[in-house]
């Protein structure tokens, strides 16, 4: 949507600044992808062009399997958190207490991931220790393992992490929603989740969205508190950290850094290109509706 | 399960009448309410926060004043590690961190927002939440290569100096870029630009369009239409991409490991060598006074701006 | 059996107390293997003979299912001591030198019966009765752990540039190096590391380098300070991958760091750099790491398993591809003779090279004014706090 105001140079240069911005922020990512066809790896002064690491990549069955547990806790924790964002925005609309519910919320952002960790370390260990009591008194053989760590203990610490980023996203989206529709629709008999699902869920959506996508990228990108509280797995961000400690990243490493980075640029690079083909054919539609006679 | 229709009335207090209250409502109908049993639900998140943060939380407090032995801790009550902490350097670059931190809030701000109120304005609608993802991109490889990625193009012999040097701009390599405070700067930046452009981007949701044709119209300039509109409109979303990128400077300890001087620090990884060392008394501490901190700035920014406002356009 | 195989059984385990998530349950499910595995905590550097641990099973004639692990000591004590370490592993690495004295005190390992480890009868001098090594792997008499790799931490430099061998710690403070010599982000070694200059170049007194005083560590850190203020340091390097990047980047020339450091870059800057590993005629901090059964492994039956890796620990087998790969010292002797009398694994020039290692170790081991790794000095406190300073300063 152009104004009659402005100018096409101007315009030409905006978009030249955000894509500049958008390269530089690109340029680890594709030093990267780069390096992961390096038969010496990161770092070298030397440089071969090789495929190898992409052909052995699949095979690294570390890696793989590692990656198979990032994407299993990515997904938990959109599953968990984003519901739970959800239904934290709503109450935040209708409860008293804003300021203390919105500290509450937002506090996990102030504590490093290391305390975090820990602390839930040592309540988890109290937890599983009050657990397994309760299991043997009760003859309850299911009940001794809750809290133990495994997968569900790195779950919550990831969704403790995640959760105020969820909110505060759903909540900038839900402010420009205006309730009175929800109100209009409980009027005309809907319940309150078909209110929210019919009526005001599709407005949100693309915000709902981001806050998934964000929520997958910070889960991703994770690697000290899963650290701590995972049970016996790893995930890609702890096989890294572990390689860059010890024994330095292998190239395997890097080509699956490689695949993952050219598989995400491939499909949102598509996206958008269809997006701008679309919006192009349908401002024209448009401009043809508009004026018919100027148009053709 | 529910009451009739005609009592399923608005959920603003506010909203008119038509209301149907039964005589005398039992002790479980006043429990659920009118929405029934859904409604404590919503209290679901809470009550978990509470479970998993808030309580572990109190409990940092509680051990930040035990004693320390050798390996792990006791409990008792002391100072010591507080002490410890302000006597001992770490206070200054603590400091240091901090003030780091806020030059990198204040450089994606300058760079990032921009971009938020360009991406409103001028690309088609259809196509916007598109190109905030390309924002997303670099996300997608860890945060650990990334970060390293930077060396080879910061470092004595990279690709920035390297090119520098090719079209004669300098003679010789500029090594302030990395290993140093503006090192780590430049690498918060690049790591956490990103925030500031989703959440600028969605707090200009919230700006209609016509409000810069009103600008317009009334022959507001660019920089005015800017400072006094738009920046007061989209507080919000400026506020929590500060937030994100601040706490995240403060807290990611990879940042100033791999791109910083010797032994540059940043409160995380402050916390993080206490903890190596297994003084977690010390630790614990170093993390309630984080909290405290930035408890503090908040209130600190209330009185001054009335922080209150920020959650007006949300309300 | 793979990792993912042992920790399907772990998630199903949680999986049954979480209704939440029992939607996972059935995404992709192998079969479960009949033996037990042993269940390995352990770092990447622990390996030889393959990307993944297949080479050591084959040897072991054992199962491992594995989990990575830094080098961290708070993460093996949160994980053993706090956290559900005795659950979850059957076996452990770590430094020793005090982690098995911390681990044992808090009964989280078990003693070990050398008689059941037919190697140990070909261990190192060093770790038998009376030897220097000895507490490195016991506590209060009784031996706690099987030492898998040593090494005596020294220098790494860049002699393209140099054009000369240093052999003293104190080229790590020639002002015509200013800015191009990093040090380890860690205080242990690199205080030990300068104690051991100070003490033997007699600059401070020091007693004892590996446990020193709050006043000589002050003192040591005050040098340290001096030439940090005058910009002598790059930076500190802390992580292989790091260690290696700024030797192979070309930013710095002099670099105290570990000898797999050393190895790593000089493979990667192929004849653009010649990166050597030089020995210091004042000493250097020596190290070990070593391999723990814990009390759970035990109750689990796992003692079998444990010794049969063990044994593969201090096999001549691993010793030399342990050399020849990371440059980390082996633990038994014979190791020479293994090398000579396998030319299929090792031919001439790779011989060469590692005999080549093995000698420069060993003498650099030798050094009188060494000094073991000492993972928890009595006066930590004084270490961490004046370690703050030197990074504030």
């Amino acid at each position: 949507m152009r104004d009659d105001y402005s100018s096409e140079l101007g315009h030409k240069l905006k978009w030249a600044y955000l894509l500049s911005i958008v390269f530089a922020l690109l340029a680890p990512v594709f030093y990267v992808i780069y390096i992961s066809f390096n038969e010496y790896g990161f770092g070298a002064r030397i440089y071969e062009f090789t495929t190898d690491w992409y052909r052995v990549v699949l095979g690294d069955t570390m890696l793989v399997a590692s990656l198979e547990w990032t994407i299993y806790l990515a997904v938990g924790a959109v599953a968990t958190t984003i519901p739970m964002g959800l239904m934290s925005a709503k109450l935040y609309k209708r409860t008293r207490h804003k300021v203390g519910f919105v500290t509450l919320m937002l506090s996990p952002l102030f504590v490093p991931a290391d305390i975090l960790a820990s602390s839930l370390l040592v309540f988890f260990k109290h937890l599983s220790g009050a657990f397994e009591w309760l299991g043997g008194a009760l003859g309850q053989g299911w009940l001794q393992t809750w809290f133990e760590l495994g997968f569900l203990t790195a779950l919550i610490g990831q969704i403790i992490y995640t959760l105020p980023y969820a909110f505060v996203v759903i909540l900038i989206t839900m402010s420009r929603y205006h309730p009175q529709q929800t109100e209009a629709a409980r009027g005309c008999g809907a319940n309150a989740w078909q209110a929210f699902w019919q009526v005001e869920f599709p407005q949100i959506k693309a915000g709902v969205f981001s806050a998934c996508a964000f929520v997958v990228i910070l889960s991703f990108n994770e690697a000290t508190r899963t650290a701590l509280l995972k049970g016996g797995f790893d995930t890609f961000s702890n096989v890294l950290v572990s390689q860059m400690l010890n024994v330095g990243m292998s190239e395997e490493s890097y080509a699956m850094g490689g695949i993952m980075s050219i598989v995400s640029m491939t499909v949102i690079g598509s996206l958008i290109i269809y997006t701008l083909i679309r919006s192009e054919r349908l401002e024209r539609v448009a401009r043809a509706k508009a004026e018919p006679l100027m148009s053709g | 399960m529910t009451v009739t229709r005609r009592d399923k009335s608005s959920i603003s207090p506010t909203a008119g009448g038509g209301r149907d209250i039964p005589a005398s409502p039992s002790a479980w109908q006043r429990l659920i309410g009118e929405d029934g049993l859904q409604k404590w639900a919503f209290y679901a998140p809470v009550a978990f926060m509470i479970l998993f943060f808030a309580i572990p939380m109190m409990l940092t407090v509680v051990w930040s004043v035990f004693e320390r032995t050798q390996f792990w801790m006791e409990p008792g009550f002391t100072l010591f590690a507080y002490e410890n902490f302000f006597n001992s350097a770490r206070v200054e670059n603590y400091l240091y961190s901090m003030i780091h931190s806020a030059w990198a809030v204040v450089i994606s701000f300058a760079l990032g927002f921009p971009i938020a109120v360009f991406v409103r304005r001028r690309v088609p609608k259809v196509a916007q939440h598109r190109v905030i993802l390309l924002f997303i991109l670099p996300f997608m490889i860890s945060e650990l290569v990334r970060v390293f990625a930077m060396r080879p193009i910061l470092g004595r012999y990279g690709i920035l100096n390297t090119f520098f040097m090719n079209i004669g701009l300098i003679d010789e390599p500029i090594t302030v870029i990395l290993f140093s405070p503006l090192g780590v700067i430049i690498g918060d930046v690049v790591s956490f630009l990103p925030f500031m452009v989703f959440a600028g981007f969605l707090a200009m949701e919230a700006v209609q369009l016509y409000v810069f044709e009103v600008c317009d119209d009334l022959g507001a300039g660019g920089v005015r239409t800017f400072r006094d509109v738009i920046v007061p409109l989209a507080a919000p979303g400026i506020f929590a991409g500060s937030v994100f990128i601040f706490v995240n400077g403060l807290g990611v300890a990879l940042v100033p490991i791999i791109l910083g001087g010797p032994g540059a620090v940043n409160a995380g990884l402050i916390v993080n060598q206490a903890i190596v060392a297994l003084d977690f008394p010390l630790a614990m501490a170093i993390s309630t006074i984080m909290i405290v901190t930035l408890i503090a700035l908040l209130y600190i920014g209330h009185r001054l701006f009335d922080l209150t406002k920020i959650l007006e356009p949300i309300n | 059996m793979k990792q993912q195989e042992f920790t399907r059984r772990m998630v199903l385990q949680s999986m049954t107390a979480a209704a939440a998530v029992t939607g996972l349950g059935g995404l992709s499910m192998r079969q479960a293997e009949a033996a037990d595995p042993l269940r390995l905590w352990a770092a990447g550097i622990h390996k030889v003979g393959a990307k993944d641990w297949s080479a050591m099973e084959a040897q072991a004639g054992i199962k491992i299912a594995y989990t990575t692990k830094s080098a961290r000591a708070d993460e093996s004590i949160q994980k053993m001591v706090v956290g559900d370490g005795n659950k979850l592993f059957d076996a452990m690495t770590d430094n020793g030198g005090g982690m098995e004295d911390a681990l044992a005190s808090q009964n989280v390992i078990v003693p070990l019966d050398t008689s059941k480890i037919p190697n140990w009868k070909n261990i190192l001098p060093a770790y038998r009765d009376g030897g220097s090594a000895l507490n490195t792997i016991s506590y209060k008499g009784k031996v706690y752990a099987t030492p898998m790799i040593s090494n005596a931490d020294s220098m790494a430099y860049d002699y393209k540039v140099l054009g000369f061998h240093p052999t003293s710690w104190d080229v790590l403070f020639d002002s015509q190096f200013k800015g191009r010599v990093a040090l380890q982000n860690d205080f242990g070694p690199t205080l030990t590391n300068m104690a051991i200059y100070l003490k033997q170049s007699g600059k401070i007194e020091i007693a004892n380098p590996s446990d020193m005083t709050p006043g000589e560590v002050k003192a040591v850190c005050q040098f340290l300070i001096d030439f940090k203020k005058k910009g002598q340091f790059r930076t500190f390097w802390d992580g292989f991958q790091n260690g290696v990047g700024i030797l192979t980047s070309g930013e710095v020339l002099l670099s105290s760091c570990w000898e797999p450091i050393q190895i790593v870059a000089n493979r990667k800057t192929g004849d653009k750099a010649d990166i050597r590993y030089g020995s210091m005629k004042e000493g250097h901090q020596a190290w070990n790491n070593m391999i723990m059964l814990t009390k759970g492994g035990r109750g689990r039956g796992a003692d079998d398993a444990y010794y049969k890796l063990a044994n593969v620990y201090l096999s001549p087998w691993f010793g030399a591809r342990t050399l020849a790969g990371l440059g980390f010292g082996a633990q038994m002797v014979g190791v020479d003779d293994y090398i000579k009398a396998n030319p299929k694994d090792f031919p001439a020039a790779k011989q060469k090279e590692v005999l080549d290692i093995l000698s420069r170790k060993t003498a650099r081991l030798a050094n009188k004014g060494n000094s073991w790794q000492n993972v928890f000095p009595k006066n930590l406190r004084a270490y961490q706090d004046w370690w703050a300073r030197l990074q504030a300063a």
